[in-house]
């Protein structure tokens, strides 16, 4: 499902990635772990489009970057985002977030796939009424609404606590099972065992 | 979209408001200065286009006011082909009794006709008829003092144009003496039986002095209104361009406040043609609230301003159809250009941002 080869990526003089090549296969669930500023995040971003490398190649889907067309259309349809933070939107409800996820004919099956992730019950509910771990679950089912061929998720844990962190993982291998790919980015190496292969990054590279 | 707006603008409730304050008190400033501007030229059109196809003055004068036209024309216009009345008006305007200023009215025998008399009779030698405007003021003296002559109040006639109704009309001789000239102008009616042209050019070999035009003619390119106009579209034009700074300056404070809202949408697969109709569809939601309010606002300013009997009811602003729908067009335009930009700068946030903030959380 993903394809990298040899992805350098700068900030300014400093190499963030150095050379990572990997591949991701179609509904394997990744963990990338690593100490802060190993360039996980970075990584992150480049695998999901949402940065573009310096140099080196990668292709999802077998498409690579140039046959992908509208970046905003080609996300729609593959890539899903868990932010650490949420950003649900304040004024909408957990429903209403989601359905601004999903495209206009998976609209209807979005009681069905709230209920799924088990969030149904905080589906008419404001970000500000409900737990940390309920929004981080939230934020979970607002980027698998358009049901991507892929997940990505940054220290989607960072803001929780123990028993929500394992919640949400959880959630990440009830995803996976459903045949979703999921590559996540954590420092919490317990929970990176959870998923089914784990990669771990030094200095912008893999070790 | 229509209800995310609605529910965008009831959590952003302060910059909401603000916004909503800044274009109702822009708008309605335009409404009623435009209001006002176009009252005074339609009052006064009015009065000139009551009466008469043709309108004679005093040749090159920048002003009515100033206009001195002999009365000896009357009869020997009246004699040319194709003239069926002949009559004449001057304009000034004086203090009187205990007011100010009052507009008045010298007007000939057959014109007085023209106003609708409610009680008393039309005014002989000596005496005034006052507007109902201003008819109250006088309490139950039966004379009144303009300039520096006393008449005595013969009634009060009525008018739907501010300027007669809190004017006074009187009889030629007398706003002659008041005013030390014959007449201000002279309004020719036509039979249609010569072509009008024709009428005009005979009535310039007359006399050097004057000047002739169709009443039409003399209305769209009377140097006053233009004056009046020009002013007002000036102070509208400032008026707009103060609500677009707000809205604008308004609109980036706020796009940055949400800026994480719009980089969740970009991450999404948003594109920003797509938030930027987000933004805009808000801003024109109370662009729409703003002009409806500073509609009735203006509506309800003009309302008093008629009646306030200081005023005399001078300022007689018209809110036409026309004016509603350029004001709304000009309203809704404003909303659109003062958003834009903020919109378009929040639209461009690179989602990677979100990234940058959980890493720095």
């Amino acid at each position: 499902m993903i394809h990298a080869n040899n992805l350098i990526h700068f900030y300014g003089k400093e190499r963030a990635i150095d050379g990572i090549s990997l591949r991701v296969a179609p509904g394997e669930f990744v963990a990338l772990t690593g100490e802060s500023g190993s360039g996980k995040s970075t990584l992150l971003a480049i695998l999901s489009t949402l940065l573009r490398p310096d140099s080196g190649e990668l292709r999802i889907d077998g498409k690579p970057a140039k046959e992908w067309g509208d970046l905003n259309r080609f996300r729609r349809e593959y890539i899903g985002f868990v932010f650490q933070f949420h950003y649900l939107i304040p004024y909408l409800s957990v429903a209403e977030n989601v359905a601004l996820a999903a495209g206009r004919e998976r609209r209807e099956a979005i009681p069905e796939l709230l209920d799924r992730l088990g969030v149904a019950e905080i589906a008419p509910k404001k970000a500000d009424e409900i737990s940390g771990g309920q929004r981080q679950r939230a934020a979970i089912a607002r980027a698998v609404a358009n049901a991507p061929k892929i997940l990505f998720a940054d220290e989607p844990t960072g803001n929780l606590d123990s028993k929500n962190s394992r919640k949400v993982f959880d959630l990440f291998r009830r995803i996976a099972a459903e045949g979703t790919t999921l590559v996540v980015a954590t420092h919490d190496r317990t929970l990176a065992r959870e998923a089914d292969r784990v990669l771990e990054i030094k200095d912008g590279r893999l070790v | 979209m229509f209800t995310q707006a609605l529910k965008a603008l009831q959590a952003n409730r302060m910059r909401s408001l603000l916004i909503f304050l800044s274009l109702t008190v822009s708008v309605t400033a335009v409404f009623l200065i435009s209001a006002v501007a176009h009252g005074i030229v339609s009052s006064y059109s009015t009065i000139l286009r009551s009466d008469g196809d043709l309108i004679v003055t005093q040749a090159k004068i920048s002003d009515t006011f100033f206009s001195d036209v002999d009365t000896a024309l009357i009869p020997r216009i009246a004699r040319i082909p194709g003239v069926r009345r002949v009559t004449a008006m001057i304009v000034g305007a004086s203090p009187a009794g205990k007011l100010p200023i009052v507009a008045v009215y010298g007007l000939s025998g057959e014109r007085m006709k023209n106003y609708r008399l409610l009680s008393g009779h039309y005014p002989k030698r000596g005496e005034v008829l006052v507007g109902r405007g201003i008819a109250g003021r006088f309490g139950s003296e039966n004379r009144l003092q303009i300039g520096d002559r006393k008449f005595r109040i013969s009634g009060v006639f009525g008018s739907e144009t501010g300027f007669e109704s809190g004017g006074v009309i009187l009889t030629l001789s007398d706003a002659g003496k008041l005013f030390h000239k014959k007449a201000s102008m002279l309004f020719v009616d036509l039979d249609k039986t010569v072509p009008a042209q024709k009428v005009m050019e005979a009535i310039r070999k007359l006399s050097d002095r004057i000047e002739v035009k169709s009443t039409d003619a003399f209305v769209k390119n009377y140097h006053q209104f233009r004056i009046i106009e020009t002013s007002a579209d000036v102070i509208s034009l400032i008026a707009l361009l103060m609500g677009l700074i707000s809205i604008a300056s308004i609109m980036s404070v706020t796009m940055l406040e949400r800026k994480y809202e719009f980089g969740i949408l970009r991450a999404l697969g948003y594109g920003r043609g797509s938030i930027v109709g987000r933004i805009l569809t808000e801003t024109l939601i109370l662009g729409i609230f703003s002009y409806l309010s500073a509609l009735a606002a203006a509506l309800g300013i003009l309302w008093v301003l008629r009646h306030l009997p200081a005023l005399q009811g001078y300022v007689d602003g018209v809110i036409t159809p026309a004016l509603a729908a350029e004001v709304g067009i000009a309203a809704l335009t404003m909303t659109v250009l003062g958003a834009i930009l903020p919109a378009w700068r929040a639209s461009g946030i690179d989602p990677m941002e979100l990234i940058t903030r959980g890493s720095r959380a």
